[in-house]
């Protein structure tokens, strides 16, 4: 047996920590640093303030509605994408004719930039000429909504634009779960004579659930990523409807200049999203059954 | 392979060129200037900046001027504060007036006071519509001169008018007038608004602002530091637009200017406010009779200057401020404001070139440009004239929207917008 030789291995994760340092821990300890500091009026540089960002943060009206904006969003993006990922999954993960034209139409909007998409929905959504409208009045429905520029269409539509987006991806992840449960055990709960739901509650979820599990955990930090949408679709507004936490860190940072406020809004973006993931792994560990 | 002495003396020849051409063209004189502009309205304006830029480096050979297109008014801001913050500041940069506060807030900016001295001062800056002058006149310096420059408009379907009965030569001139020609023109069929009586744009705090002034409005005190966003001019503004809306029906609750243009042109839309930078757009779609008129009157004309102004940077040596001042000084003179404002359709913001023949053939080819020059004679420098001014607007915006969607009174959601002004502007009193 040869000697290890801890270097090499090293060497071999140095590339990946050299982008995570430069690219994730540097501005980690960067943005923490800058949210115990505020600009000076008149002048280019900043001051140090103690936690005064933080103190701003939980005592601004603005803040809380937008906190109560992303939880929101959040929730029921995951829900829906998730449910319909799942659903999309068990129904294509059967090989006919047409589920690989199907997979692939489903999984497309993943692979498009969500910046063109949400461009394409805003034509969709338009009050006057767009599609969605002309159709809910050729259906005889209220056709006069401004989908993004009322409350709470303008919610609704940017759930549907991540729910639209995100589905097909979770569906992919779902199919590669399904796919690796064995066939051994459908067949004998078959000849069991299991019907069709107990075979999904009693082999199905429970083996899928490593996967659910998975395909949660990203799901929710995606919804807490999601901006592209809210730029695009309806900037936040109108009256800061659609205002999520990470548009809220870009207005405040880059439009406001408040770059002190902003960091301390990071940092608590960061916290909870580093102690969800952490949840994650230790319920993971825990309980979630793995087929072996 | 052989080389011919004739090749030999070739070579020698170049490169003996070559050096001498490097050499004055790195004469210690030259001066390089980066100089930040978006476009506001449309894609084609940034050649035109650029082959003025261009223009401009060929007839000063010891200035070069890198004029760099960088999105819209938001983003040019974006790209100037954060290169100013990592010690590489640009050194002129288009930006809008509100920005400007901001800019000096944050101690970015420097006055060209002394440059308009050494060009003769008041003499010089005569020519400049005062309006736009005095949008950069901050605490009583000058900050920057005009060049993309505006201010609202009516624009209004002669068909649709005649269709409704209304006189197309006397478009409503107050705003009771507008009410009522708004209520006449909006068509409906059952819940269904198939043509708006008119359309305003509800995505910035722009003719809000523009309503409150025809008030007699007074948005800020002249230090920047304190806004009087909930006084009654600007509630009796924010409750005009909510009778249109509310009230009457005649005005969708919530457009951008992009479609509110889109719509005007498809006659879905009867009249709109928007900025003469629409003009091209309603001149190249619009199959019907239209025209342009200044903004109805409240209890006064008011109009509120729209648009961006070129301000100088801090940083860098004299000579480079310098050279940055020859290029601003170039760009807004008589000659480059006639080219600019032919090309890009927006005001003419120097008074000396409105009989100047290439304008006059312009106004030939498009009227209504020309009709718009009237709202000149009532502009105003456009609010917020604040510190903070991006987060004092955005919190008027929210009032807007919120008043108009119903879910709060025009009074208590601009109470809100005023209170949110004061948490901003506290660290610069």
């Amino acid at each position: 047996m040869t000697k290890p030789r801890p270097l090499l291995g090293y060497l071999f994760v140095l590339p990946s920590l050299l982008f995570f340092a430069l690219f994730t821990y540097y501005p980690v300890v960067q943005s923490s640093w800058a949210s115990l500091r505020q600009s000076v009026p008149f002048q280019p540089g900043t001051r140090f303030v103690g936690l005064d960002n933080f103190a701003e943060m939980f005592s601004n009206p603005l803040f809380h509605k937008v906190l109560k904006n992303s939880l929101v969003f959040s929730f029921s993006s995951v829900a829906l994408s998730v449910t319909l990922g799942l659903l999309l999954a068990l129904m294509l993960n059967r090989t006919t004719r047409l589920s690989g034209f199907f997979r692939f139409a489903i999984f497309y909007p993943n692979i498009i930039p969500i910046v063109a998409g949400a461009m394409v929905w805003v034509f969709l959504f338009s009050p006057t000429f767009g599609p969605i409208n002309y159709v809910l009045g050729v259906l005889g429905l209220p056709s006069g909504t401004d989908w993004l520029g009322s409350t709470p269409y303008a919610m609704v539509s940017i759930i549907v634009v991540a729910v639209w987006k995100y589905c097909g991806f979770y569906m992919l992840l779902f199919l590669a779960g399904l796919q690796s449960i064995d066939d051994q055990l459908y067949e004998a709960a078959l000849i069991e004579g299991a019907t069709s739901s107990q075979r999904f509650w009693n082999i199905t979820f429970p083996l899928l659930s490593p996967t659910t599990f998975f395909v949660l955990l990203i799901a929710i930090v995606d919804s807490f990523r999601a901006v592209d949408q809210v730029f695009v679709m309806t900037g936040g507004g109108p009256a800061n409807s659609t205002n999520v936490l990470l548009f809220y860190i870009y207005q405040t940072g880059f439009v406001f200049w408040n770059t002190g406020y902003a960091s301390a809004i990071s940092v608590f973006l960061f916290s909870v999203l580093l102690s969800m993931t952490w949840l994650y792994f230790r319920l993971l560990n825990r309980r979630v059954h793995y087929a072996s | 392979m052989r080389t011919t002495p004739n090749v030999k003396w070739l070579l020698c020849l170049a490169i003996l060129i070559g050096t001498s051409f490097s050499v004055g063209q790195e004469a210690p004189t030259h001066e390089i200037v980066r100089f930040y502009f978006p476009v506001g309205v449309a894609g084609p304006l940034a050649t035109v900046v650029g082959q003025m830029a261009d223009e401009f480096n060929k007839t000063h050979p010891n200035i070069t001027v890198e004029a760099i297109y960088s999105g819209g008014y938001t983003e040019t801001l974006q790209r100037a504060v954060v290169g100013a913050r990592g010690g590489n500041p640009p050194d002129l940069a288009i930006i809008r007036p509100s920005e400007t506060w901001s800019a000096i807030g944050f101690g970015l900016l420097l006055s060209i006071d002394d440059f308009i001295e050494a060009e003769g001062g008041d003499a010089f800056l005569e020519p400049f519509v005062d309006a736009f002058l005095e949008d950069t006149y901050i605490r009583g310096q000058h900050w920057g001169l005009p060049f993309q420059k505006s201010t609202p408009i009516l624009y209004y379907n002669i068909d649709h008018f005649v269709e409704a009965g209304l006189d197309p030569e006397n478009p409503p001139a107050d705003w009771e007038s507008l009410r009522a020609a708004a209520a006449a023109l909006t068509v409906t069929s059952g819940s269904d608004v198939q043509r708006w009586g008119i359309e305003m744009s509800t995505s910035d705090g722009w003719l809000h602002s523009a309503l409150g002034l025809q008030q007699g409005g007074v948005y800020q005190n002249l230090d920047g530091t304190e806004t009087f966003i909930d006084s009654e001019p600007y509630v009796e503004a924010l409750e005009f637009m909510v009778a249109l809306v509310r009230d009457d029906g005649s005005m969708p609750a919530s457009r951008d200017y992009g479609s509110s243009a889109a719509d005007f042109v498809a006659g879905k839309t009867a009249m709109m406010y928007n900025s003469p930078g629409s003009l091209a757009f309603v001149a190249e779609g619009a199959r019907f009779n239209w025209a342009v008129a200044p903004l109805p009157a409240g209890n006064e004309r008011a109009s509120p200057t729209g648009g961006g102004s070129m301000v100088m940077f801090a940083g860098g040596s004299p000579g480079r401020k310098q050279a940055a001042w020859e290029f601003m000084k170039w760009m807004t003179s008589p000659e480059q404001a006639v080219k600019w404002t032919v090309l890009s359709g927006y005001l003419p913001f120097r008074s000396d070139i409105l009989d100047d023949a290439q304008m006059l053939a312009y106004f030939e080819e498009l009227p209504q440009a020309q009709q718009a020059l009237d709202a000149l004679e009532w502009a105003r420098p456009r609010d917020p004239r604040t510190f903070a001014a991006g987060e004092v607007e955005a919190g008027t915006t929210d009032a807007i929207e919120s008043a108009l969607a119903g879910t709060s009174s025009a009074r208590e959601a601009l109470r809100e917008a005023q209170r949110l002004a004061e948490r901003a502007l506290a660290p610069y009193r």
